[in-house]
């Protein structure tokens, strides 16, 4: 009767689900019954409906008992698994130590990458109408090339305002030529940081004026806005507003400069700077208005209906408009047949934001960056991080030898599977979060000097860059979980009895992988220390070839214009010291050239204009810098006509197509005789090769820089000896002098950079190797221990024993080397390319970087090859 | 020594009291029983479990009995643990109450 009853009584079913889906006791099942029990009894004493209520009002005020026991026990499980973890950690302190570094020098490498790079893409975005604002280049192409110049027209700006409906303002931008000497009472200072521009200056760029009014600060001539660092240099604590300063360059006589205005500094992110903002009327540029004078950097600010592209496609007709305005019949003509040829200016629009990484023209107002390096480094940054991490994983599936065992008593103890990958998990994205922790402890240690190196501000930061910290604790938190996620899994399968009776051999599913792998740290090793080899020997042949002068114990004085007419009275001077040989002026810097002319044979109407680079140089320049003449004479005092005169360069010689040079007149600006033809000698940087040139004769040595070639080895007392001549001829002018050789090393900067980049990625690519090959060298001896004892009982030397064990690794690294040949070849082919006198590619290099490679290995694997060939047999083998 | 909660007293004294026979619907009887107040099995099954993780109760399996649907108990019991303190919960009341002026008036 009983019985029956029991039967017919049903428990509420969603209660019960209720139940069951909430429980995490032991046991639901029994909880499930209690309930039962109690609900039957109820049901026998109080009726269904009574009973009814009192199951469901026990289910649900027993939720919230639920809930708080889900929550403390899966802390507890979580508590518990960290625990675990970190005991793990701790018994093998040398895998942990490898691991987490590996990994952090990859994070760090990362890290400091993306605040490079996202510094490089920050260029100039801070001006507010950035999107709209454009710079004019100009791609001029004549018979002897094609070269890409930042300078355009003086009028262009007034011209595009009045034709162009689409262009909503202009300005234009004038850099000094040679250096600028800016006084205030009686200190005066070579400044760097100088430019000319109009009053819409800054309707186009954002540079917020602290004082004064920015329509009307530089509409004036000879007014000045100066920057705030720059009023703090010269004016300390007073007000310069109103304050006259005295402005001395190519472009200005010494004339008094009203300061109308204070601007806060240019952030380091911008592709130009200024100390000085000179008013555009105070030039002597600006008294042209002739359209073929191109000396300024133009900018527009389109208005926001206007198509650049559009805009840009009008520019040609511009062009033509404007030259034939000038121009009568004759000139008409030959331009028409000039441009017939293909030749011409063709103007583009480089979008403002783009300047900085992907204008490359000459003249650049500074030196901008480089989006190829950009994306190289992007590229190397993902890499490092992934090769990091597959070392990680590597690392942790390796290990499974030792932890395989532990897998199988967890699994006979009852562990599900489950646990067992939340506890590999769990140990994985611990030791990521311990290599994140590393990794910023390493970059803060790092970037003061990385930015020096990188040449970006002190803005860039770590802790200011606030997107930056949640991104990488979330990708590390992935990394720990990816790097986790393939070793747990693949522990976890592991079968308790096989693994116990030592049947799996445990982690050789992976070899392959992580063999692969290693070949690849191994080639990107050697491709990169090769690399590093060939620009390393790039450097050293630009630095050291045969310039065709000779660059070594030149002085060059770079404020000569300080010395007015007293130059000659400074020479002679000068020269009655036994440690100066010889001095010379020049109008750039010396045995450089930047100015570019148009030439022909005079009356020669057969042949075109051929632009060709110029400088003025003074007597005795030629014979300063011990460049040598080839055919005529150079320039002479006894010659008063020399004045008239010019020498070419051989280069000179065959673009104009002149047969006999000598006697031959030349027309430029007026017809000038050739008297002597010099040996070509390189006045650009390696990367050009060398190009027609045309020096004038100074007609009275008054100009920026001169060349004093000394002797002996007392440097430092000639110099201070040329000082205080220099002194008494200017009257304590300031005095600035740097070294030619070293001048010209400086044309080099970039490919210096780009030598301690991959020196520096090269040392990370072979630790980061070296971490892996050494964790997976590790990893073998413990897998060989056994058949290294039975060796050795067998009668193996140590000796052997090394060669044994590394065989393996060797033939890896053999197979890496093979692959990294080829590519850093061709890398390095790519790279050379960039230079018209270049190094054959030393394919010594490659055995060098190699047979290092090789040694940093084997000295890697040595250590656990060693210990492990040297142990006691009977340690070893024990255990059977 | 570990000094009992209030709850925790009342749970160990009431599987104490049942002996062998100590388990979910048992237990709450005798609780209900002894305090005359309503107990939610939420709570009892929290604090049981809580006094398993301090090692003052031990769990084991026992026999399904047809009341109740074929589903096993949970038999708890009180460890060495539960039962030193509980003598020490004890002491401490007794100590506590020494001396203790009547509280009813009079």
């Amino acid at each position: 009767m009983i019985k029956k009853s029991h039967k017919t009584v049903k428990t509420p079913a969603a209660a019960q689900w209720l139940l069951k889906t909430m429980a995490l006791y032991e046991s639901h099942h029994s909880m499930a019954g209690d309930f039962e029990e109690n609900y039957i009894r109820m049901v026998r004493e109080d009726g269904v409906g009574k009973a009814w209520v009192w199951y469901w009002a026990q289910m649900l005020r027993s939720l919230p008992n639920y809930i708080l026991l889900q929550i403390t026990t899966r802390a507890m499980m979580l508590a518990n698994y960290i625990k675990i973890a970190f005991r793990n950690i701790r018994k093998s302190k040398s895998f942990t130590f490898i691991n987490v570094l590996g990994l952090a020098t990859g994070i760090a490498v990362c890290i400091v990458i993306m605040l490079y790079v996202q510094h490089e893409l920050s260029y100039d975005t801070f001006h507010e109408k950035a999107d709209r604002v454009y710079r004019f280049g100009n791609e001029a192409r004549n018979s002897s090339g094609t070269r890409m110049w930042g300078w355009t027209s003086v009028t262009m700006a007034d011209v595009l305002k009045a034709e162009f409906p689409e262009v909503e303002e202009a300005t234009r931008i004038l850099t000094e030529m040679g250096e600028t000497q800016i006084s205030y009472q009686q200190y005066g200072f070579i400044e760097d940081r100088v430019m000319y521009s109009d009053s819409h200056f800054f309707d186009l760029f954002t540079v917020p004026l602290i004082s004064g009014d920015p329509r009307t600060a530089l509409q004036d001539p000879y007014t000045v806005v100066i920057s705030q660092s720059a009023a703090k240099r010269f004016f300390g604590e007073t007000d310069p507003m109103g304050k006259a300063i005295q402005i001395r360059n190519w472009w200005s006589d010494n004339d008094d400069h009203i300061i109308t205005g204070i601007a806060r500094d240019m952030p380091h992110n911008a592709h130009f700077h200024f100390d000085f903002l000179i008013s555009y009327n105070s030039s002597r540029v600006s008294k042209s208005d002739n359209w073929g004078y191109w000396q300024v950097f133009n900018y527009v600010l389109l208005r926001e209906d206007a198509d650049p592209d559009a805009f840009e496609a009008k520019l040609p007709d511009l062009i033509k408009r404007q030259v034939r305005a000038g121009m009568d019949e004759d000139r008409l003509a030959a331009y028409e047949e000039y441009l017939a040829q293909g030749y011409g200016s063709r103007l583009f629009l480089h979008p403002l934001r783009d300047i900085h990484l992907t204008s490359h023209l000459e003249h650049e107002i500074e030196p901008n960056g480089n989006i190829t390096y950009v994306r190289m480094f992007s590229v190397i940054a993902v890499f490092v991080l992934l090769i990091a991490c597959i070392n990680f994983m590597n690392l942790s599936t390796a290990r499974s030898a030792n932890r395989a065992r532990e897998v199988g008593i967890r699994k006979t103890l009852g562990s599900e599977r489950k646990q067992l990958v939340l506890q590999f998990l769990m140990e994985s994205i611990l030791l990521s979060l311990a290599s994140l922790l590393l990794a910023l402890f390493i970059v803060t240690c790092t970037l003061p000097t990385f930015r020096i190196f990188a040449g970006i501000g002190n803005h860039v930061g770590l802790w200011n860059q606030a997107w930056l910290l949640p991104v990488f604790l979330f990708f590390t938190l992935v990394i720990g979980f990816l790097s986790g996620i393939y070793p747990s899994l693949f522990l976890s399968s592991f079968h308790p009895i096989r693994v116990l009776k030592n049947l799996q051999s445990s982690g050789s599913q992976g070899r392959r992988v992580r063999n692969g792998l290693v070949v690849f740290q191994f080639t990107a090793s050697i491709a990169l220390i090769a690399s590093t080899w060939i620009i390393k020997n790039q450097i050293h042949y630009m630095v050291n070839t045969d310039l065709g002068y000779d660059k070594e114990q030149i002085i060059v004085l770079s404020n000569g214009r300080a010395l007015r007419e007293h130059y000659d009275a400074f020479r002679n001077e000068l020269l009655r010291d036994p440690a100066v040989v010889r001095t010379a002026v020049s109008g750039q810097y010396p045995a450089q050239a930047l100015h570019v002319a148009n030439f022909r044979v005079k009356d020669d109407e057969t042949r075109g204009w051929v632009s060709i680079f110029n400088s003025t140089v003074g007597h005795d320049f030629l014979e300063t810098l011990g460049m040598d003449i080839l055919q005529g004479r150079t320039f002479s005092r006894q010659m008063a006509t020399d004045t008239g005169a010019v020498l070419l360069n051989e280069s000179a010689v065959r673009a104009l197509g002149i047969e006999e040079p000598i006697g031959a007149i030349l027309d430029s600006f007026r017809p000038r005789t050739v008297i002597g033809v010099v040996k070509d000698f390189h006045f650009r940087s390696l990367h050009y090769p060398v190009a027609p040139l045309v020096y004038f004769l100074s007609r009275n040595n008054r100009y920026g820089y001169i060349s004093i070639r000394i002797q002996g080895k007392d440097m430092p007392q000639t110099i201070s000896r040329i000082e205080s001549l220099w002194n008494r001829f200017t009257g304590g002018q300031p005095f600035n002098y740097t070294f030619l050789d070293e001048y010209i090393g400086r044309l080099y900067l970039a490919e210096q950079k780009t030598s301690q980049i991959t020196s520096v990625f090269s040392a990370l690519a072979i630790l980061i190797g070296c971490l892996g090959l050494f964790g997976l060298a590790a990893y073998t001896v413990e897998q060989k221990t056994k058949e290294i004892g039975i060796r050795k009982v067998l009668g193996a030397t140590s000796l052997r024993l090394l060669l044994f064990l590394s065989r393996d690794f060797m033939r890896l690294i053999i197979f890496a080397f093979m692959v990294a040949v080829p590519v850093s070849y061709a890398l390095m082919h790519q790279w050379l390319q960039n230079f018209a006198y270049r190094i054959a590619i030393p394919l010594l290099s490659f055995i060098y970087a190699g047979l290092l490679t090789l040694c940093i290995a084997l000295s890697t694997i040595g250590y656990q090859v060693f210990k492990a060939s040297r142990q006691n047999p009977v340690d070893s083998l024990k255990y059977e | 020594m570990g000094i009992l909660t209030r709850n925790e007293e009342i749970i160990l004294i009431a599987i104490w009291k049942l002996g062998g026979n100590a388990y979910g619907v048992s237990i709450r009887d005798k609780i209900m029983d002894m305090t005359h107040q309503n107990l939610v099995y939420g709570t009892l099954y929290n604090s049981l479990e809580y006094l398993i993780r301090k090692g003052y109760v031990a769990s084991r399996k026992g026999d399904p009995t047809p009341e109740r649907g074929g589903k096993g108990k949970t038999i708890y019991s009180v460890t060495p643990a539960g039962k030193q303190a509980m003598i020490d919960t004890r002491q401490l009341n007794d100590h506590i109450w020494q001396d203790m002026p009547a509280l009813e008036s009079g």
